[in-house]
């Protein structure tokens, strides 16, 4: 059977196999076959690890009050991540453009292409979700109770649901801040949303005791957690789950009249928006505009462009803070740890935020290179490029700790004078690692290029957390401190070993200035820099 | 900037302004670049022609120390590009068809930037600053963040970038493709105000009006070879026609070469 051209079926194919071509280059290209084994391969594992899962759950009884509220916790952190992940997307569809130029200048109804993108918004958050939803919901089914399927309708109507959500805020943020500001508003609010559950966990616990003891009265007393048969709205998702028909088609249907009335609403005005994005204006230079002040000196020269390239980037300036915002709950798990003193509580909190930041400042600097030929044609030495640039991270590291560090020193001097070693010996470990291994992307997604390496991702999150731990031990005075800083040598001395091979085989990966001696590129890297616009 | 740039010339007139020996670039089984030899004296404005994917921009890559040639040697004024590429840089500018710009920065402070990296002095580059932006017409803009310019206006800024230290040796990957006929008349404007003041000038294009108007010897590259080079007189002559146009001789070359291979 052949689809229409033209059509909304057609449509939303077209949007399906580019999400099925993001998912495979996401698996280092895999070919349609091997890409479908992987996922095979991932839910057959994922499955496996949902059996004890259940097993334990089951203990407690599925559809009773016991799990009840710790399932409604998890429904509504999935849900707000599923609205945040549709406002990225909607936003993405506006800003980052692909193929809406295309679609938008073709006779097909603007309406329908916004339909099947939505749809497509729809099916890539559900698809995500049900990966690790979905075998949960089986091996329920299949361990303990047929009602585990209900995850089934549930998910699917909250997805419709949250796409109808984000699809609107974007609307809204777009025609109320103006083209020009609607993105950096949607990230900061699409990551606000997402780590709602945390981040309101955190605010809560950080409340004084009375006015926690007051709040769980007033939960208590209007009973918003103690029963799961009413059949209010927001207990739907919860009654789905445990089985209830009467929810699941609630759910359904609450999911099809929201997203059909958010297309037939907005369709137009997100064709107008996206119009409207291409011909955003540029902001001008600001107050520092006219006469500029020309200094000779690379390493001046690197960190003014730098600087102003991040506190121009209110997008990037978000990303940051919020990296720094969700690193506070360690802090505050530690703080109201009644056995850890607030200093000691204080230092690993430190140094994991500072190593995480350098690691995103290192990598803006290196592999967000929107210039990096011409970095690579300078006459300069890729050895003093390295230099200007490590001080390019430096630099707003030192901004950014200045203040938790006195406040450290100001309750120890010991702790906040190890804190800063340690900070420092985080920066550097995750900032040379991004300079070893760079990762070529838009500055704008700094929070997404782990997609690119998850491997290096997940060693970036591991040195900071093995920084962490050296420096407890070094509060303590063990010697223990000398194994995670042995592993952080150890794998740096890796990377290294590993980058230099690449260059003496000639594929430098990104920005000449970082191959030592070589001054040279990859064609590859260029192709990917300048072929994402 | 003229009596600079003479001086310059009379210094280094027993050199080429670029010397291509043997100059060989695979990618993994691909030859990009086989056995190239070029000279470019100079002063010359010296056009690169050649179908999609003949070895132009590679072998201005590999001059301009972004590819690292596999076999052979490339010579800037005498220096080795690949031995020393510091020196080479200092005299060089490269531009590539896609506009190397940072979208946050106005043109006055990328322009800053640029001076900063190839250490013009500040004096020297505030005034150069200033001419280039006059001269290319960005005074209206000088202080708009490059985001929200066209490409035109994009490549303006660009060639503004790669001009502020007085490169002796300017090489320009199709510096007027996707710009308008104002636009494009400025920068040819310049370029040949460049050479009369004794730079050196190669250029690829696709635009063979542009070679045959602008360039004193055109190179044609098949296949990562130089198949003829030579004036527009010259390369007729080869073809046999006396009235033909560059684009006749171009077919006529390329299509002979590809026979013969």
């Amino acid at each position: 059977m052949t689809i229409a051209p033209g059509s909304f079926a057609w449509l939303l194919a077209h949007d399906m196999r580019l999400n099925w071509r993001g998912l495979t280059s996401l698996l280092n290209g895999a070919s349609t076959r091997k890409a479908v084994l992987i996922l095979l391969a991932c839910g057959a594992g994922l499955h496996l690890l949902a059996w004890p899962a259940i097993r334990w759950l089951s203990g407690y009884g599925h559809g009773t009050n016991a799990t009840a509220p710790v399932l409604a916790s998890i429904i509504g952190g999935v849900f707000m991540w599923m609205v945040a992940q549709s406002l990225f997307s909607a936003t993405r569809a506006l800003y980052d453009r692909a193929d809406l130029d295309l679609l938008l200048g073709s006779p097909v109804p603007p309406a329908r292409i916004i339909a099947a993108k939505a749809m497509s918004i729809m099916a890539s958050t559900l698809g995500s979700l049900g990966l690790l939803a979905l075998p949960v919901a089986n091996m329920g089914a299949l361990l303990d109770s047929p009602c585990w399927l209900g995850v089934y309708p549930a998910l699917t109507g909250m997805a419709m649901t949250a796409t109808a959500m984000g699809l609107a805020l974007s609307m809204a943020l777009f025609f109320l801040v103006g083209p020009r500001r609607a993105r950096v508003y949607a990230q900061m609010t699409g990551a606000i949303l997402g780590g709602s559950f945390v981040l309101g966990a955190q605010i809560f616990a950080m409340l004084p005791l009375p006015m926690r003891a007051s709040i769980t009265a007033w939960i208590d007393q209007t009973g918003v957690l103690r029963s799961t048969g009413t059949q209010s709205l927001l207990w739907m998702p919860v009654n789905a789950v445990h089985g209830d028909i009467f929810a699941m088609a609630v759910l359904l249907g609450t999911g099809v009249v929201t997203l059909t009335a958010a297309v037939k609403l907005l369709g137009e005005r997100f064709a107008i928006a996206a119009i409207a994005a291409a011909g955003a204006p540029a902001a001008e230079a600001g107050a520092m505009g006219g006469r500029l002040n020309f200094r000779a000196g690379l390493g001046r020269n690197l960190r003014l462009k730098e600087l102003r390239l991040m506190t121009r980037d209110p997008s990037l300036f978000a990303q940051l803070s919020l990296q720094i915002i969700y690193t506070i709950p360690i802090a505050v798990v530690l703080l109201r740890s009644q056995l850890v003193p607030t200093a000691f509580a204080l230092v690993p909190t430190i140094v994991v935020i500072a190593a995480q930041v350098a690691g995103s400042i290192a990598w803006l600097t290196v592999s967000g290179e929107d210039a990096p030929e011409l970095i690579a044609t300078a006459p300069v030495s890729p050895t003093a490029v390295d230099r200007a640039k490590l001080s390019a991270v430096a630099l707003p590291m030192l901004a950014i700790l200045a203040l938790p560090l006195t406040g450290l020193a100001l309750i120890s001097w010991r702790c906040a004078a190890i804190a800063v070693v340690f900070a420092a010996c985080g920066c550097a470990s995750t900032a040379l690692l991004n300079f070893w291994h760079p990762m070529p992307g838009n500055r704008r997604g700094m929070l997404r290029r782990h997609q690119q390496s998850k491997l290096i991702g997940l060693v970036e999150h591991g040195l900071a957390i093995l920084w962490a731990f050296a420096v407890v031990f070094a509060l303590i005075g063990s010697v223990i401190a000398l194994a995670p800083i042995a592993i952080v040598i150890t794998i740096l001395a890796v990377t290294r070993a590993m980058h230099l091979k690449r260059i003496a085989n000639g594929g430098v990966t990104i920005a000449g200035p970082q191959s030592a001696g070589s001054s040279a590129f990859s064609p590859m890297s260029r192709a990917f820099k300048f072929g994402r616009g | 900037m003229t009596a600079a740039l003479s001086l310059v010339s009379n210094r280094d007139a027993s050199h080429p302004a670029l010397q291509l020996t043997s100059v060989r670039k695979t990618f993994g089984p691909k030859i990009a670049v086989e056995r190239m030899d070029l000279t470019v004296q100079p002063g010359e404005f010296y056009a690169l022609l050649g179908p999609n994917g003949a070895g132009k921009t590679t072998t201005l890559r590999m001059v301009a120390g972004l590819l690292r040639p596999d076999a052979g040697t490339i010579r800037i004024f005498g220096t080795d590009a690949v031995k020393d590429p510091i020196a080479a840089k200092r005299i060089t500018a490269w531009l590539p068809d896609e506009p190397m710009l940072y979208d946050k920065l106005t043109p006055l402070e990328y322009l800053e930037f640029v001076a900063g990296l190839w250490s013009v002095t500040p004096a020297i580059a505030e005034k150069k600053a200033a001419e280039l932006i006059d001269v290319l017409d960005l005074g209206p803009h000088r202080n708009t963040r490059c985001e929200g310019f066209s490409r035109g206006m994009k490549q303006k800024v660009a060639l503004a970038g790669a001009l502020i230290h007085d490169p002796r040796l300017i090489m320009l990957d199709e510096p007027l493709t996707g710009i308008d006929a104002a636009i494009a008349r400025q920068v040819k404007d310049l370029l040949t105000a460049r050479v009369r003041d004794g730079a050196t000038i190669i250029l690829t294009t696709h635009i063979l009006e542009v070679a045959e108007r602008l360039a004193n010897r055109i190179g044609i590259v098949n296949h990562g070879r130089l198949v003829a080079e030579g004036t527009l007189t010259e390369l007729r002559a080869m073809t046999g026609g006396s009235n033909t146009t560059l684009e006749d001789v171009f077919l006529s070359l390329t299509a002979r070469e590809a026979l013969a291979s």
